[in-house]
């Protein structure tokens, strides 16, 4: 039942604007891909594409081997569900259900049967008889799943299937899905703009920007080995400090260390996520608190140094323990980061240490660089 | 006096509100009274004014048979066939983005522009006899001129905006994500039509086939300037209405009239009440709707 | 990359092709083919032949009845319309929904059925006429006649276009004014009217265009007295039935270009409308 996606030089110009810029993805069978990106990336069109809504200029799309862009997308066994569910408004839940076995000339009684075992799965037993208007938004998102599984489709695909929903919602229905896949292992691919989402749900994770793939890998994967700045940004806040690279040493431009990292010298910027910012009050800190605001149980803290001012975040029991509050000195220490250098080609993670200065540490990552 | 009436018109003013509301309601409802109501009414007053006999005996005569008959046969033809027009140019003008759409749409709205009289004229033109085509079909044996044929060609020129100027405006406000989610589930081009975007648009078909029919059964100068205005043969009621009317028989006039009437009063209630009961989903319609 | 531009944006809905080509034909047939076959004719008439038939005394008198009738007739309807699209819009009465199905009377009762129930209404025996009689009021079979019958016609279109837009309006822009110490007459005018204007002078246009053409409603009520009372698509039928094609072909292109013009009218201050709702 699980089927393998090979996509391969895919491309698509519209009106003279790249859309897709030769994509190559593989998406092992059984396995739940999300596409990660902003609006405008490229992803949509990636997944219309292969569900066969959308045709590229260049490329193929291949379903265990054999080309899926041969067929029509009716005939391809795909199951799409729409950002805004697409549901057939004057038809009752059941018979939108049913509507793509009705197509197909199943027998009725295997409709029915059918039918009934996918409100069940979907969790809708008693709404089979009512309309899409008389159903909340995840009711609804749910029906428009349940009609895509009706055709056994090899390949599962949705359109920012959370989009629509209030926070609460989307939590519960991200948790069920997750779970429906686990029970059914149909390759499925999503498309979202959130990278929460993406990383709660996926086993891999596409990060797309510009037509272009930017990274494929496992959410952990993602998270500690980004492979620009693009994804380092989109995978959460970043504090951006400019910097310069000495013998291994990071310097901020505003003139203090930050970190080491594996890049000899160079110009470049520094990537620290909020939470990798530990801060401790000591009246002799070179620190300096600007405002603590607290929204739920993190809390935003602003430093500033020497003109440079960076964002931290800290669970705010422990803001609280500390006793932070603004104009307080404080000393910082960085716990990691990413250092991107114009003198490398890849990012470099960013190692703490500025403190205790060992020039030999600094050198010995120096010589994976060539 | 007259502040009063425009300060009616804010509900935040203290002063008069309630007064000159009331005034402005009273002025909208006298003049619709007036204009509207009144003509309605005298309709079937004049039609009745010589007793019940007379009406039935009005309606019995065999010219107003003949006149009812043909204009039912016009619009039985006409209404279908701009019916099957609007859900073709819906479909290509709503569905599809292309160079030259906002012409073909242009198109489709002209005969509501241009007079009826003008709109025979047009077909006076392409098929009278002096005209190429006209001169060609009239050497064999087919007039169309002055002749039925022609008839149902002003009918349909005339009424053809009707179901496609509902149409384009509300298949577009739905959107095609319904057809595309058919099509991915494995339907035919003819199952997506009939199963999902017909039944989507219903009630905006009923709308638009019903202005369609009473434009059909009503129109008046168009078919005038392409009939013969032969009684029994090539009158339709309208026209009947005018040779009754010019032969001092107004009664008679009248009693076709109320038909007439009648109908227009139906397609009013139906109108109403389709657009009270569908209103969310005529909306789009109604929005981009220039009568 | 130099690709050609798009003849049609891809969709994977079929029959495009069917749909697009049996829309055409019908076009073709109906609008294309006799509006060419018409032109066609009058360019046959040469530019001062042209001229001389459409510049005949007969023919400027009629226009200037039909002018002058249609835009009294929409500009009396434009102040009734505005009240009732008003009351319409804004104000909850009984039987504001039988208003509001009664609009669209003009709409729905055919033409010549309208134009002999106003003939009656408004003869001198008639139950209007009669009242206004020893007024010394006459209103059938003159001007006043055809006026009042292009208001009959003329009236939805206001009212329709109007009722819409006002039903947008927020009442926090009026209270806004107000507050700010504005008379009922300065809110009117500098807060009221111009986001109206548009919608006010697209109604007007297409009474207009509407009363220009209509027949129907008109000729039993008008005297049909040349150059006094007759309108100009009268003419046109009155030239047919004696067989002077080329007079009415003189005739029909003008009011075709009047009409033209005025659906170029109509379709600027749509886009002016457009435009003020930021759209």
């Amino acid at each position: 039942m699980s089927t393998r996606i090979e996509i391969a030089g895919l491309s698509k110009a519209l009106a003279g604007q790249v859309v897709l810029d030769g994509i190559d993805l593989a998406v092992p069978a059984g396995e739940l891909t999300a596409l990660l990106g902003p609006s405008g990336s490229g992803k949509t069109t990636l997944l219309r594409m292969i569900a066969g809504l959308d045709r590229p200029d260049r490329g193929a799309v291949l379903f265990d081997g054999e080309d899926a862009l041969a067929r029509p997308a009716g005939e391809r066994g795909v199951g799409f569900v729409f950002q805004h569910y697409a549901l057939f408004r004057h038809m009752t839940v059941a018979r939108n259900i049913s509507f793509g076995l009705a197509v197909r000339k199943v027998p009725r009684a295997r409709i029915e049967e059918k039918v009934a075992a996918l409100l069940r799965l979907v969790q809708l037993e008693f709404l089979g008889g009512r309309y899409p208007a008389q159903l909340s938004g995840g009711q609804r998102q749910r029906v428009a799943l349940a009609r895509a599984l009706a055709i056994e489709p090899r390949v599962l695909l949705l359109d920012e299937p959370f989009g629509a929903l209030d926070a609460v919602v989307r939590r519960d229905l991200r948790r069920w899905l997750r779970r429906l896949h686990r029970e059914m292992h149909i390759t499925t691919v999503f498309v979202t703009h959130d990278q929460e989402e993406a990383f709660e749900l996926a086993d891999r994770v596409v990060v797309m920007n510009g037509g272009r793939i930017r990274q494929s890998g496992t959410p952990m994967q993602l998270y500690r080995e980004p492979a620009d700045s693009f994804v380092y940004r989109f995978l959460g806040e970043a504090n951006e400090v400019p910097c310069r690279i000495e013998n291994g040493f990071v310097i901020a431009d505003a003139g203090f260390p930050l970190g080491r990292a594996s890049v000899r010298t160079g110009n470049g910027t520094a990537y620290l996520r909020p939470h990798q910012l530990m801060v401790r009050p000591e009246e002799t800190g070179a620190w300096r608190i600007t405002e603590v605001v607290a929204s739920g149980h993190t809390s935003r803290i602003g430093l500033a140094r020497g003109g440079l001012s960076l964002e931290a975040s800290l669970a705010t029991g422990q803001v609280l323990a500390l006793g932070l509050e603004a104009e307080m000195a404080v000393e910082v220490e960085i716990t990691g980061g990413m250092v991107v250098a114009d003198t490398a080609a890849a990012p470099a993670p960013l190692l703490p240490g500025s403190r205790l200065a060992r020039p030999h540490l600094a050198d010995r990552p120096a010589e994976r660089e060539g | 006096m007259a502040n009063n009436v425009l300060a009616a018109a804010f509900p935040a003013l203290p002063a008069g509100g309630v007064r000159a509301r009331r005034v402005l309601i009273g002025i909208a409802i006298a003049f619709i009274a007036l204009f509207l109501v009144l003509p309605l009414g005298v309709i079937f007053a004049q039609a009745f004014s010589l007793g019940a006999g007379a009406y039935a005996a009005a309606l019995a005569d065999p010219d107003v048979r003949a006149a009812l008959l043909l204009t039912l046969g016009i619009a039985v033809i006409a209404v279908p066939l701009n019916t099957a027009f609007g859900l073709a140019a819906s479909w290509c003008l709503a569905r599809f983005r292309f160079r030259g759409r906002g012409a073909i749409v242009a198109l489709t709205e002209l005969p509501l522009s241009v007079s009826p009289v003008v709109a025979g004229l047009l077909l006076v033109s392409l098929f009278g006899r002096s005209a190429v085509l006209g001169g060609f079909l009239e050497s064999h044996g087919i007039r169309v001129i002055f002749a039925v044929p022609g008839m149902i060609l002003a009918t349909l020129f005339v009424t053809f905006p009707f179901v496609a100027r509902e149409l384009i405006p509300l298949a577009e406000a739905q959107g095609s994500e319904e057809e595309q989610a058919a099509i991915t589930l494995g339907a035919s081009g003819w199952q997506t039509f009939l199963r999902v975007s017909l039944p989507k648009l219903r009630w905006g078909l009923l709308y638009g086939v019903l202005l369609c029919n009473a434009r059909a059964v009503g129109e008046f100068g168009a078919v005038s300037v392409v009939s013969g205005s032969v009684p029994g043969q090539t009158n339709t009621l309208p026209l009947e209405i005018q040779t009754l009317y010019d032969g001092y028989r107004v009664q008679a006039a009248f009693a076709a009239a109320s038909l007439l009437a009648g109908l227009a009063v139906v397609t009013l209630v139906l109108k109403a009440g389709l657009e009270w009961r569908h209103r969310d989903e005529l909306r789009a319609t109604r929005r981009a709707r220039i009568p | 990359m130099s690709r050609p531009a798009l003849w049609r944006e891809p969709s994977v809905l079929p029959g495009f092709a069917p749909s697009l080509g049996a829309t055409l034909l019908w076009l073709g047939l109906l609008v294309v083919a006799p509006l060419a076959v018409m032109v066609a004719t009058a360019a046959g008439l040469g530019w001062s032949g042209f001229w001389t038939l459409a510049l005949r005394p007969r023919v400027l008198g009629d226009l200037q009845v039909s002018v002058s009738t249609a835009l009294a007739a929409s500009a009396i309807d434009a102040l009734f319309g505005f009240i009732i699209a008003w009351v319409l819009a804004r104000y909850r009465f009984p039987g504001r929904r039988l208003v509001d199905a009664l609009i669209d009377l003009p709409f729905a009762l055919p033409t010549a059925v309208a134009g002999i129930a106003l003939a009656a209404l408004y003869a001198p025996h008639g139950p209007i006429g009669a009242v206004l009689a020893p007024f010394g009021i006459t209103i059938a079979y003159t001007r006043a006649g055809i006026v009042v019958a292009l208001m009959f016609v003329g009236l939805p279109f206001i009212i329709r276009t109007l009722e819409p837009v006002i039903a947008e309006l927020e009442t926090e822009q009026e209270e806004a004014a107000t507050m700010l110490g504005a008379s009922a007459a300065t809110s009117f005018m500098q807060v009221l009217l111009p986001p109206l204007l548009p919608a006010l002078l697209t109604g007007f246009a297409l009474a207009l265009a509407r009363g220009l053409g209509e027949y129907g409603s008109v000729i039993f009520i008008a005297g049909n007295k040349p150059m006094v009372s007759e309108i100009l698509p009268l003419l046109i039928v009155t030239e047919l039935e004696q067989f002077d094609f080329p007079g009415a072909v003189a005739i029909a292109t003008l009011m075709l270009s009047a009409s033209f013009l005025l659906l170029m009218a109509v379709n600027l201050l749509q886009a002016w409308v457009r435009r003020q709702n930021g759209e």
